[in-house]
Order: C-alpha cells, then sequence, then structure tokens
C-alpha cells in the first residue's frame, strides 16, 4: 500500500510541473504585454483626467511597480559610470536641439555585483578608493581604475543611508536608517569609537573640518546636524534650526563652512566652529540634494518640486535660476570639475547632465534607472558615478523558477488590485465554496442515492423512463439559465419574493441571534443550492442506477433471493452496500467541479466565493490571483485524483499491483 | 425519410470491416457497420428527435438573414428586382470585394437604396421605402421577422428592454428585436459548437492515434499533458485564455477546441490500444502494410466509433460554454448570441424582462437537448448488447 501512495506521489510530480508551466505560460505569453495590457485601459482614463502628463507618470510607475511584482523585472544593484565629454558647450547643445531633448546617454560602465541597491558614493583622493555603502549595511571599497577586487566591509551597520570619508582615508562615517552614526577603519571595517544612536535615520554625512582637526558631519531626521570627532565619532556640536528631516549637506573647499537642505524646504548656511545659520533660499518642496560648484560661488539645490536651484553665494541679491527637466523630485546632484556641467539624477529614474551656461539639458539616460541616490564625480573629472535603484528585465526561465520557489512555500504574491495577499483572499473565499459544495453535494447524494436505486429496481417501468426523461432534462439546462430564472420567480419583486438572491447573509445578519441568522443563511441558500444541485443529479443518479443493476445481477444476490430474503433486505443490505463503493470513490472526482463548478451561481448571487474571485481577478487581469488560483485549483485537483485513487486501491487491491 | 441525413454517420463509420472483400459483400447484403447502426438509430425515436431537431437548427441557422432582417427577401423597384436580405450571403461568402460589389450591382443583394442609382431614396431604409408605398415600388415581402438582430430600431430605444408593440418576443435595452436575435444567436451556438467540436475532435483522434499506436515515450509525454490540462476546471481555464484575447467567436471555437481534446484523447487511445493487438491488425502487418497505412486505414476507423459518441455530446458542451461565455461578457458582442440575451435578461430581472430570459434559454436547452438526445441515440445504436 505504502509502496503504491509513494508512486503515485511521485508521478505527481510531473504533472504537478506541468501544471505550473501552463500556468506560468498563459500568464506570460497572452498576446502582449501582459502588464501594459493590464494597465492600458485604465492609466489611459486617468491620463485624461489628469491632463496628461501626470497621469503617464502614474502609469509609467504602475507598470513599473507590478512588473516587479510579477517578477518581470529584478534588482540590479550596480554603480555605472557616465562620460562627462561632449555634453557641454554649442555642439552638444545643437545636438539636443535636434532630437528636441536631451540626447540619449548611455552607460560607459557599470560596476556591479553588489548583493543590495548601493545607497551612498563616497571618493577618497588620498586612498583612490570609492567607497560604496549598501543597503544590505555594508560598505564595498571599489577600485574604480579598474581590474582590482572589491573587498567588503561588514560595518555592523542596518541600511546605510549616508556615508563619509576623512581626508587621509583612514576613517569611514557610516549613517543608518535605524539611527545610528558609527566610525570606521577603511582598512577593516573595525568600529572606531562609539555608536551615536538617535531614534531617527541619518541621511547624510560629509568629512569637515573642525578648525583644524578632521571631522564628520552628519544630518539626521530628527533635524539636527552632529559634528563627529574622528575617530571616536562622539558628537562635538550639534546644529540645530531645521524644523524637520535634514536631508542634505554641502561642505566648502576648506571645509570651513557647509550648507544643509531638508524637508522644511529651507538651505541653511552654517559655520563648522558654529554660530547661527543663515538661509539662503527656499525651495517649492523638501530640498533632497546640495552641490557646491568647484569655483564655490555656485550651489545647487535639488528639490522634491523636480526643479534644481543654482544660488549664487556671492550676490545673494541675484536671481535664483531654476533648471527643470525630471519629472518627479530631483534627488541627487553634483558639479564637473571645471563646473560647466550639472548631473542630477531623480526619481524619475534618469540622470540629467545640464549646461550650466545655457540653462538646459543636453543628456539623459532613460527612464529605467530607478530612483537614483547617489552621484558622485569621478577624480579624473571625465566621468561620473550613479548609484540607483535600478531593475533589469529578469530571463523568462530563471522568472520560472523563482516563481515555482515562490509558490512552493504558498507565497502567491500580492493583489494587484487590492495589495492583500492572495494567499489570504483565497483562505477568505476557499471555505465559502467549500462549504456551499460540500452541502450540495450532500443534497445530491441524499437525493442520487435512492433515485437511483429506485430506477434500477423498477428498470424499465414507468418511474425508470420518466425519471430518466427528467433527468436528461436537468442535465441539458445551463445553470446561469436556471439562476436566473429561479431569480425572476422566486426573487423578484413582480413575482414571488420569497428568497434573497444577493450574498449569503442579509447585511443586518451579523446583530442577529443564533436561529434568525441559521434562517436568514439557510434562506440565502435556498437558490443557490438548488442551482448546484440539479445538473449533477444526472452522474450520480445514472452512476447509482447502473452500479446498483449491476450488483442486482450479480450472484450473491441471486443467492439472498433463493434464500427467501425480502426484496427489500436483498436490495437495502445485499445489493446497497456493494454498489455504494463506486459512489464514494466518485466522491474525490468531483473535487475539480467542486472549485471551479460553482462560478455562474457565485457570479449570479454574488457570493464571495473562489468562482467570484476568479471572475473578478480575469476581468481586472489581477494576475497573482489568476496564477494562484489557477496552480491552487489544479493542485486540489491532482489530490482528489490521487485521492480517489487510494480509495479505489482500498476498495479493490488488484489496482495496487497493475 | 431519405434525407441527407442518413448520408452522415454513413460516410464516416463505413470502413468498419478491415478486408475489402468482406466489405463489398457485407454492403451487397446491407449489413456494413454503419447501416445497423443506421438502423438501430432510426428506432430509436427520442435520438432521432434529437437528429430532426438538430437538422432543423443548421437549416434555421443558414436561413437566418432571411428569416430575420429589416430588408425585404425580395423587392421590385422601378420594374428591376433586388433581393437586399441576401446581402449578408454575399458578404460573409464571397471574399472578394470586387466579386461582391459586382453581385451587389447585380441586385443579388442591394442592402439600401443606394443613392447613386435612386437619388430620391439618398438615405432612406428599405422600410421607409415600403412604408411609403408609391407607384415606383411594385411589391416587396418583408421576412417572417422583419427586425435586424444587431441593427436597433431607432423608434424602440428605450433604457429598459419591453416586451409590448406588434414585436414577437419585444425588444432588448437597446431596442434590438428579440426574436430576430434568437434567430441569429443559432449561426453561433452552431458554428461555434461544430467547429469547436471538430477542432478537439482533431486533436484529440490524431493524439490519441499517436499516444495508442506508439506508446512508450509518446504515450508517456502526450499522457502526461493530457493530465495536466484535465487538472484545470475547464471553464476557468477556457475564461483565463479567453480574457487575454481579443473577444471573437473564433477566439472561444479555438480555445474549446484546444482545451477540450482530453476526453476524445483518452477514448481514442484506449480503442487503439485494444486494437493494436487484435488479429486483423496481425494480419495487416503480415500483409506487409506500411506503419501509416495500418494506423490510418485499419485502426483509425476501427476505433473512432465512441468518437462520434462523445463528438455529439461534445458538441453541446461547446455549445453551453459558449452561451457561458457571452452570458459573461466574454463573447463577441458583434453578433447575436443567446448567452448574451440571457445576460441582459439578469440585468433586468427586477424589471420583469421575462421575454430576455425564457426564449433564449429555452434555445438554448432545446439545442443542448438535442444534442444529448442525438449522442445518446447514438450510443444506444452502437451498443451491441441493445441490438435487437
Amino acid at each position: 500500500m505504502i509502496q503504491f501512495l509513494l508512486r503515485r506521489i511521485l508521478w505527481m510530480i510531473p504533472t504537478l510541473l506541468g501544471i505550473t508551466f501552463v500556468t506560468f505560460s498563459i500568464i506570460n505569453f497572452a498576446p502582449g504585454d501582459p502588464v501594459a495590457a493590464s494597465m492600458g485601459k485604465s492609466g489611459g482614463e486617468s491620463g485624461g483626467a489628469d491632463g496628461g502628463g501626470g497621469g503617464q507618470d502614474k502609469q509609467v510607475d504602475a507598470v513599473k511597480a507590478k512588473k516587479k511584482l510579477l517578477g518581470m523585472v529584478e534588482d540590479d544593484p550596480v554603480v555605472r559610470a557616465w562620460e562627462t565629454a561632449n555634453l557641454i558647450g554649442p555642439a552638444a547643445l545643437a545636438r539636443a536641439k535636434d532630437a528636441g531633448r536631451p540626447v540619449d546617454l548611455t552607460a560607459a560602465a557599470s560596476q556591479g555585483g553588489f548583493p543590495k541597491f548601493a545607497r551612498t558614493l563616497t571618493w577618497n583622493q588620498a586612498t583612490a578608493r570609492l567607497f560604496v555603502g549598501s543597503e544590505a549595511g555594508a560598505v564595498h571599497v571599489v577600485d574604480p581604475s579598474g581590474g582590482a577586487a572589491q573587498s567588503t566591509l561588514a560595518t555592523g551597520a542596518g541600511d546605510i543611508w549616508c556615508t563619509a570619508v576623512d581626508d587621509a582615508g583612514r576613517v569611514l562615517g557610516i549613517g543608518d536608517t535605524g539611527g545610528t552614526f558609527r566610525t570606521v577603519a577603511t582598512a577593516d571595517g573595525a568600529p572606531l569609537g562609539k555608536v551615536v544612536q538617535t531614534d531617527r535615520p541619518f541621511r547624510r554625512a560629509v568629512a569637515v573640518k573642525d578648525g583644524d582637526a578632521p571631522a564628520f558631519l552628519s544630518a539626521c531626521d530628527d533635524g539636527v546636524i552632529r559634528l563627529h570627532a574622528i575617530p571616536s565619532g562622539e558628537v562635538v556640536r550639534e546644529y540645530r534650526a531645521h524644523s524637520s528631516y535634514v536631508a542634505a549637506l554641502a561642505v566648502s573647499a576648506d571645509g570651513k563652512r557647509f550648507w544643509s537642505g531638508g524637508y522644511d524646504r529651507r538651505v541653511r548656511e552654517w559655520d563648522v566652529a558654529g554660530g547661527p545659520a543663515r538661509v539662503v533660499a527656499e525651495a517649492g518642496q523638501a530640498v533632497m540634494a546640495l552641490a557646491l560648484s568647484p569655483s564655490g560661488s555656485t550651489l545647487a539645490a535639488a528639490s522634491e518640486d523636480r526643479s534644481i536651484r543654482l544660488i549664487d553665494l556671492r550676490d545673494a541679491a541675484k536671481p535664483q535660476r531654476v533648471f527643470e527637466g525630471h519629472f518627479k523630485g530631483v534627488t541627487a546632484v553634483t558639479f564637473d570639475a571645471p563646473g560647466a556641467t550639472l548631473w542630477s539624477g531623480g526619481r524619475d529614474g534618469r540622470v540629467l547632465a545640464w549646461d550650466i551656461e545655457a540653462g538646459r539639458a543636453t543628456a539623459a539616460t532613460a527612464d529605467d534607472q530607478g530612483v537614483v541616490t547617489a552621484i558622485v564625480l569621478a577624480p579624473d573629472g571625465t566621468s561620473v558615478w550613479t548609484a540607483s535603484e535600478s531593475t533589469r528585465k529578469t530571463a523568462i526561465w530563471r522568472r520560472y523558477v523563482k516563481w515555482l520557489g515562490r509558490i512552493v512555500t504558498f507565497d502567491f504574491d500580492r493583489s494587484f488590485v487590492t495589495n492583500e495577499k492572495v494567499i489570504d483572499k483565497i483562505a477568505e473565499s476557499l471555505p465559502v465554496t467549500l462549504g456551499m459544495n460540500a452541502l450540495a453535494l450532500f443534497i445530491t447524494y441524499l437525493i442520487a442515492i435512492p433515485w437511483g436505486i429506485l430506477a434500477a429496481v423498477k428498470r424499465g417501468k414507468t418511474f425508470d423512463r420518466v425519471s430518466s426523461v427528467i433527468l436528461f432534462m436537468l442535465w441539458s439546462m445551463p445553470s446561469f439559465w436556471v439562476a436566473t430564472m429561479l431569480i425572476m420567480t422566486f426573487s423578484s419583486k413582480r413575482s414571488l419574493d420569497l428568497f434573497p438572491s444577493v450574498g449569503l447573509e442579509s447585511t443586518s445578519a451579523a446583530a442577529l441571534a443564533y436561529l434568525p441568522w441559521l434562517k436568514d443563511r439557510a434562506a440565502h441558500l435556498v437558490l443557490p443550492l438548488i442551482v448546484m444541485t440539479y445538473g449533477s443529479f444526472t452522474g450520480l443518479t445514472q452512476y447509482m442506477r447502473t452500479s446498483m443493476l449491476e450488483t442486482i445481477s450479480q450472484d450473491f444476490v441471486r443467492t439472498a433471493r433463493a434464500k427467501g430474503l425480502p426484496e427489500r433486505l436483498v436490495v437495502f443490505k445485499h445489493a446497497l452496500r456493494n454498489s455504494l463503493i463506486t459512489m464514494v470513490t466518485l466522491l474525490a472526482g468531483l473535487l475539480p467541479g467542486m472549485i471551479g463548478g460553482s462560478l455562474f451561481v457565485e457570479i449570479i448571487f454574488s457570493i464571495e466565493g473562489m468562482g467570484k474571485l476568479s471572475y473578478t481577478a480575469v476581468l481586472a487581469r489581477d494576475y497573482p490571483i489568476i496564477m494562484a488560483i489557477s496552480t491552487f485549483t489544479a493542485f486540489l485537483t491532482l489530490l482528489g485524483v490521487l485521492l480517489s485513487d487510494v480509495l479505489y486501491s482500498v476498495v479493490d487491491p488488484r489496482i495496487r499491483h497493475e | 425519410m431519405s434525407a441527407p441525413a442518413p448520408q452522415k454517420p454513413a460516410s464516416d463509420g463505413s470502413a468498419t470491416t478491415s478486408v475489402a472483400d468482406l466489405e463489398k459483400r457485407h454492403e451487397r447484403e446491407g449489413q456494413t457497420y454503419t447501416r445497423i447502426v443506421w438502423t438501430q438509430l432510426k428506432k430509436n425515436r427520442a435520438g432521432m428527435a434529437g437528429l430532426w431537431i438538430v437538422l432543423v437548427l443548421i437549416v434555421v441557422a443558414a436561413l437566418s438573414p432571411i428569416l430575420a432582417n429589416d430588408q425585404p427577401i425580395v423587392a421590385r423597384y422601378k420594374g428591376s428586382l433586388s433581393f437586399p436580405a441576401f446581402t449578408t450571403y454575399v458578404d460573409t461568402w464571397v471574399p472578394w470585394r470586387g466579386l461582391r460589389y459586382d453581385m451587389k450591382s447585380w441586385k443579388v443583394g442591394d442592402s439600401f437604396p443606394f443613392g447613386d442609382v435612386y437619388p430620391e431614396l439618398e438615405g432612406k431604409t428599405w422600410k421607409q421605402v415600403i412604408a411609403e408605398g408609391g407607384p415606383d415600388l411594385g411589391f416587396s415581402v418583408m421576412p417572417p421577422i422583419p427586425w435586424h438582430p444587431t441593427r436597433p430600431d431607432g423608434t424602440q430605444l428605450k433604457k429598459t428592454p419591453s416586451y409590448e408593440t406588434q414585436r414577437f418576443l419585444g425588444t432588448d435595452d437597446q431596442g434590438r428585436d428579440v426574436a430576430a436575435r434568437i434567430v441569429h444567436g443559432s449561426v453561433v451556438a452552431v458554428t461555434v459548437g461544430v467547429v469547436a467540436e471538430a477542432i478537439a475532435v482533431l486533436l484529440g483522434v490524431t493524439l490519441g492515434l499517436l499516444a495508442g499506436y506508439y506508446g512508450g515515450k509518446v504515450d508517456l509525454l502526450l499522457s502526461r499533458i493530457v493530465e495536466v490540462v484535465m487538472c484545470f476546471p475547464t471553464f476557468f481555464l477556457i475564461i483565463t485564455v479567453i480574457a487575454f484575447l481579443p473577444p471573437s467567436n473564433l477566439n472561444i471555437m479555438l480555445v474549446i477546441g484546444f482545451i477540450g481534446w482530453t476526453g476524445i484523447f483518452r477514448l481514442v487511445r484506449g480503442e487503439v490500444m485494444k486494437n493494436k493487438g487484435l488479429d486483423y491488425v496481425m494480419a495487416a502487418r503480415a500483409l506487409g502494410f506500411s506503419e501509416t497505412r495500418i494506423m490510418f486505414r485499419q485502426i483509425l476507423p476501427n476505433s473512432l466509433a465512441p468518437v462520434f459518441v462523445s463528438a455529439a455530446f461534445g458538441v453541446a458542451g461547446a455549445v453551453l460554454t459558449e452561451s457561458g461565455l457571452s452570458f459573461l461578457g466574454f463573447g463577441d458582442t458583434s453578433v447575436a448570441s443567446w448567452g448574451e440575451i440571457v445576460s441582459q435578461g439578469r440585468q433586468y430581472v427586477q424589471e420583469g424582462a421575462t421575454h430576455l430570459i425564457l426564449p433564449p434559454g429555452i434555445a438554448i436547452f432545446v439545442t443542448l437537448t438535442a444534442f444529448n438526445l442525438f449522442g445518446q441515440g447514438l450510443r444506444d445504436a452502437m451498443d451491441p448488447k441493445l441490438r435487437r
């Protein structure tokens, strides 16, 4: 027996793989891009309502998000290098003008292989290393000159949001989302001092000079800028003026002055030595990044209001120049070495190169970079490095394997439409469907068995003939039609208004006592159950009849009759028990019908079961739900088949040895 | 009684006996398998009724443009005859635009009294012309149901469907005539049912034959595939696939066919496996027949009998699936379909749109019953135990 079971279960594996393959294929090889197709309609409408641009952005975002959800794209944590040559001057402007937009920029090189997104980029001149802080809490030390292996410092920090290196390149200051700021040795990542703990994340860190001593500045979401001693990391001084998160810091060339910007929209100028701050500018929304031009005369403030402001530090009266080109908040900004080009990256996933003199973008990357979190100028001045939350297309087989890995652990993702967990939705609706089907099945058996017996006993007589005609007609009636007719007859104000036709309970059902509740529930169940039972009568009754006829014609029944037993005893005690075996084994075979079969009933009577769930999911193109349901039901069916095989083999041991 | 009906089963099951001489002798003596089955079927009143209803249905579907149309079957205007109701046939069955145009100019089907021939009729419909009468109009014969299934009649455009007026079955919520829609719905039902099942049979028979005959790895692979397809609830799988495709009846046929072949596959596979070991196959092999000949000329005809029964039931299933799909709104809305009418009736069930629920439902029911009865009759006729 066990061997038989094992063999059966082993045989299930290729079928299961086939099931997942079919499900996966339906979704992924359906004509057109599945996500774009599902978004196309609604996205277009919202675009119209928003007056064009905004809606389209939203749609682009939604498509990206869903692609990620579907696993069509995966994180691609790389640091990219962009050539700065030929991006400024009349020629570049002319090219951009000809194209009607910034010319396309392609990455000259990329440093990949980080386990998670790089968040920060810090260049250190003394060691000629690029320090890349990542979400994984590690700092990768990269030699950008090429070839040299990168080393990774495990720092003990959480999701790193900011890093700074002292000029000598020996000490690294790291701030993370967990609200800690620590100093570690760049050589081995060993902690050098105490960890400064706040209750808000650190967003930005830079190296400055406190008098002549090197120090770190950290910007924290509690609105305080702290000066940390090197190497101990202890807070030496605090700068308080910002009323909200401080998100940006920039330091003058001599390290004595710095500028800060934050969510309170103001850009302030500070003296490292202390003293009150001076507001130098105000942006429309949060200031996300600051950069000082090499000459020290201009401060660029990137803001969530999609613009970059150029603030003239020498002449405050001079009007700010505003660069607008990103279609979302600007999150990173830097100048190139001569101070002629400004580089910016934003939430729109683009990196733009601006000709400062002309005041317009001359080159742009494709908008597939993800949020650009850091931009840093390479030391030779010919290129710019960016870190971003970029993604790349996933190979289809990898998607399949990944998806397979997920469903093995019953992780069916979240619904596109409601963002609920699919497994929760199924857990909600499966009991409804199973419960109703079990009830319907029970009723069907309850009627079909005696009916079948009677038809068999009265074989060829009027009852048998009439019943076979009735069964035949029942079989030929489409369930949706019967359901509609039942509503028309029993649930319409124009005829008999006996039973409700919507849902499984009244809106006030929760407040009812047990008995009235039961009554309410029963009234709601009458019509759906009729529809669910009538169709399966035919099959079951005929099975019962055939099986009974077979049994009755067997020798042991004849013997029983010959013994002179009363006919009732012969039929119910001898024949019935033996013919019931087939009926029991049939049960398992009815399982797939139980899950998929109540589709019409659930739709017509608005019952939130599996059928309704799958129907709405199909209409809304809610891929995770569709994939989950088809895998799930197919799996249950397979289990049903297994169950019926096992039942058969219990009943008839010969099957095991076939 | 000697309608085209007898030929249908006759042409298919004729090659039951493999030895040609024997067959000829049987034919002489009127004892071919087909003839036996036909004789048995004729005795089965229910089965014959089913067959007749099916035939009537096919005729109705074929004649639907002349049975329900808002243009006359034949009309004489200014001395020349035209047959506007036949336009549909020309449009459907004449694939070349040029020829279509020619045929229209031969007055096979004047859809509208065109302005270039009769400027005074510019923009008028045939109905208006007939209503106005006048000396130019010689005579006109309107179809029995003088309404079009998809062109709404402007005068009947109401928010809710109505059952009133001189019409046979009232109108739906777009002012379209229900009776005309039901008559035209038979086209969709019959074509989808038959074509979808034909695809399923073709696939099932071919693959079943391969699996049964070659066995081994071919059988293993195909049987796995069938097992996989059978694991999905059929209707759910169909709506999932249909939802991704543009709504057209061709897609519905293809999807039903490509998902519904598994039953026939199992049937044919079993039959072929059974037949493979029989003496006549061995004899054919001994005669040096090629594999393909044994497969297609010897085994296939002998394994087909149960397929016909299954196909008859399968057509009923496909009709049911199609009407279910249109009921759920996955159907082709440019043509009339029974399921779609019922779904409209469901929308207006509280307004008492009985005329949108009962008639199309009965049409579906009758169609399903007819095919099922025919299938059962065929099964009984093929069952040697029931032979008298």
